[in-house]
């Protein structure tokens, strides 16, 4: 958790993406990129034809082709976390009849297994409403589309990686988060895939800043909460995350991590906490028997967390306390699974909240952006955030959060694939 | 003829500190009597006197902390014994009526209490036994009774320690030290739940922060997740559980260290993480799980402690509370994650009074003076 002042050595901005607000000079037109040729044929050529090559030559080639040209597809972004591994799939909507008539059968099948469905075995999802739709990426447009898996369930996908053959494809795989590190060298046994591993701090930034320029359309990619804990009047509002620095971005996946953002390329780790939704889902589990986030979710909506936990009046004096009753036997038998649920939810969140009002006090920042996939379909950890910030800082501090949730460290990874840095 | 100054209060004197859980008292036993004083003494004083001092369990589950005895104390011209007293707060409805039953309220003593509870019960006090609480600060006391003890020591012996070289299990040693120029320093009180104090004289200080993930929930979560009933069944458990079965560690994450922000694959990457699976469930063991609560609340006070530190640009963190009472695990935990995290900038202290501070202030201000040193 020492200071790392951690600054990215690309100065390049992502020019030839969906247009956001102003108008472009040629060199920012779509297919400009500092080393590659402007020329759209050759950069297809490259994709259609693969060539066998050596070993070697073939890695080389692989890195050749993603500093020079435009990578060929599939072009996909992975980030494999502690408990869920996030896809992101760029479909291209632009292929021409030339282009579709050269494209190799597998190409075109897993995209077709892709697009065709939102469900993929037992327990991997599309995340549909997510999608994004006519995004320009270098150069081509098509629709994102977002969708995770368990990490448990990785095995299943190596497996399939192998058996449509994806390794022939030749493309760069692009990946961070920790699986990255801990499974490479299962990609590379079982798929003869090689990963691309990236960091997933420097990946999340980049694609937090990246989807937020985008989204045009539809709800605002940043939204923030008002009056949250007043249930008639509480209100999603959009929030625009111009001009966001400085930042202070709080990950929370398994665990947690805590950024200081201030520049594109200038952020530093300042701390991070264990008690993550790892921790939510992990003692719920212990405590109440449920088996899936969603459940654990759904009994902590019933619940009532004040009998499990000691309430300031219920002491006074000293603080309010977590399952503080529960040392109590009678009290232990008077909870339900709901409350317990319930009391779970509410401690977890409410540790990550003071943590992070704690940091936003110190790096002197007034903005504060929830991330990660412990919020996902969570709106009372997002409320009970949304108040923690702005009730103890009177008002100072403000919570923001983003509809794409936990994807950004995949979105980076993409990114990643087609600029490099 | 003694003068007995008129600013001096009447025995007995004590000092009480009702938190969420644990009942902290403490009393002053006068040895200097002289045959005078003892000839006009009521007998319900000394009837008192004697419950107190020739028992070290009271009730079912009232103790007196021998080890803890202050011996040959003067306070406010007296010299006597201070004794160290604890019962849970859920048996203080007994408490009270003892108090009644003894006519304690005919001695017309002031009672200085402290903690939540003062305010809790302050009418049951009134109802049950006649006794008017003098409510104080608990902050206040725990700040100036902290200060006292470790001004007149243990017995002889430093009331403060710290270990040297925590990070290393085979050459980690527990060292004396004394509270010299103690400010400023940052006082952790970790009871029921967590207040953190940034000290900058007696009289002045701020509470930073809190946390409610203290004592009350590691020993509520036990009692959930194992069955266990007391504190000490808990700490049990922990001591021979390993929570590495239960946390997910950086290394089940990233097949190794992340290296680039310096986390060692054995640090803890999500607490219980590996709950959320059928199989790891079915394999561990309630020891397991007591010691994964305990590193879990442990880890979080230690990290929170360690934020508070560095904003507050104070380099001693003093641990205090009855979270730490018999808890080596908790407090080589904190030693160490002070020690590391901080590149060995931070120390951590304890104190031997762990939990009993709030109680001495409060009769501290019963006496309202100096102790002769």
């Amino acid at each position: 958790m020492a200071f790392n002042g951690h600054q990215r050595e690309d100065g390049a901005i992502d020019e030839d993406e969906t247009p956001t607000k102003q108008p472009r000079s040629d060199k920012e037109k779509p297919g400009y990129l500092s080393h590659e040729p402007s020329n759209e044929a050759s950069a297809s050529a490259g994709r259609a034809t693969s060539e066998r090559r050596t070993s070697n030559s073939t890695a080389r080639h692989r890195r050749d082709s993603v500093k020079k040209t435009r990578p060929p597809f599939p072009w996909f972004g992975m980030d494999i976390g502690g408990t869920l591994v996030k896809l992101v799939y760029f479909e291209p909507k632009d292929i021409t009849a030339e282009e579709e008539q050269e494209e190799v059968e597998n190409l075109k099948s897993i995209r077709r297994y892709l697009t065709s469905n939102v469900a993929y075995g037992k327990t991997g999802i599309r995340d549909v409403h997510l999608e994004l739709q006519d995004l320009t990426l270098c150069g081509r447009t098509g629709n994102l589309h977002f969708i995770r898996f368990p990490t448990h369930d990785l095995p299943a996908f190596l497996l399939m990686g192998r058996n449509k053959h994806f390794s022939s494809l030749h493309t760069t795989l692009c990946a961070t988060g920790g699986g990255a590190y801990k499974f490479e060298s299962d990609f590379r046994m079982m798929a003869d895939l090689q990963l691309h591993k990236l960091d997933e701090l420097d990946c999340l930034i980049r694609g937090v800043l990246y989807i937020d320029s985008v989204v045009s359309s539809g709800p605002s990619e940043c939204y923030y909460f008002e009056n949250p804990t007043d249930p008639d009047r509480c209100v999603q509002k959009p929030y625009t995350l111009e001009n966001p620095y400085p930042l202070l971005l709080v990950n929370i996946g398994s665990g947690v991590s805590i950024l200081a953002v201030y520049s594109e390329n200038n952020y530093k780790r300042v701390t991070g906490t264990s008690l993550g939704g790892g921790t939510f889902l992990g003692l719920c589990c212990l405590l109440t028997g449920c088996s899936t986030f969603e459940e654990a979710l759904e009994m902590a909506s019933q619940g009532e967390s004040t009998r499990v936990d000691k309430l300031v009046r219920d002491i006074y004096g000293g603080d309010y306390e977590s399952f503080g009753n529960m040392m109590s036997k009678e009290k232990r038998e008077s909870v339900s699974k709901e409350d317990l649920a319930r009391a779970t939810l509410v401690t977890i969140t409410n540790n990550i909240g003071s943590i992070t009002r704690m940091c936003a006090l110190n790096e002197n920042i007034e903005r504060v952006v929830f991330v990660g996939n412990f919020l996902r379909v969570n709106t009372l950890s997002m409320k009970l955030l949304a108040y923690a910030m702005d009730y103890w800082s009177k008002g100072q501090l403000k919570a923001l959060f983003l509809q794409h949730e936990g994807y950004f460290g995949a979105v980076g990874a993409l990114l990643e694939l087609l600029h490099p840095s | 003829m003694r003068l007995i100054s008129e600013k001096k209060p009447a025995f007995p004197w004590f000092g009480m500190d009702i938190g969420g859980t644990l009942v902290k008292l403490v009393y002053f036993e006068p040895v200097d009597i002289t045959a005078e004083e003892e000839q006009e003494e009521v007998e319900n004083l000394k009837s008192i006197r004697r419950y107190l001092t020739s028992n070290v369990a009271y009730g079912k589950t009232g103790v007196r902390d021998v080890h803890l005895e202050l011996r040959n104390l003067t306070m406010c011209g007296r010299t006597g014994n201070l004794h160290f007293i604890r019962f849970p707060t859920q048996a203080m409805p007994r408490f009270i009526q003892m108090g009644r039953d003894k006519n304690f309220s005919s001695l017309h003593t002031t009672l200085c209490a402290t903690g939540g509870g003062a305010y809790k019960f302050e009418n049951d006090f009134r109802t049950m036994a006649d006794l008017e609480l003098l409510k104080l600060d608990e902050l206040d006391c725990l700040i100036r009774g902290l200060l006292f003890v470790d001004r007149v020591s243990f017995n002889g012996h430093p009331e403060c320690y710290y270990f040297q070289n925590p990070s290393d299990t085979q050459s980690c040693v527990k060292k004396p030290c004394t509270l010299d120029n103690p400010f400023p320093m940052l006082l952790v009180n970790i009871g029921s739940g967590v207040s953190i104090l940034a000290v900058y004289s007696e009289n002045n200080y701020k509470r930073v922060t809190g946390t409610s993930l203290g004592g009350g929930t590691f020993l509520g979560l036990c009692c959930l997740l194992t069955g266990c009933e007391t504190f000490e069944e808990a700490l049990e458990m922990a001591s021979k559980g390993d929570s590495t079965n239960v946390d997910k560690l950086v290394k089940d994450i990233y097949g190794g260290d992340y290296e680039r922000f310096g986390l060692q694959g054995s640090a803890v990457a999500s607490s219980f993480g590996h709950m959320m699976s059928k199989e790891k469930r079915d394999s561990i063991s309630k020891e397991d799980l007591a010691r994964a609560t305990l590193v879990t609340i442990t880890n979080n006070i230690g990290s929170i402690a360690r934020m508070c530190a560095v904003n507050e640009k104070i380099e001693r963190v003093v641990f205090v509370g009855n979270f730490l009472r018999i808890n080596t695990v908790s407090t080589k935990l904190l030693a160490y994650a002070m020690d590391f995290w901080s590149k060995g900038q931070l120390r951590a202290l304890f104190l031997e009074h762990e939990g009993y501070f709030g109680a001495v202030g409060a009769l501290m201000e019963l006496l309202k003076t100096t102790e002769d040193p």
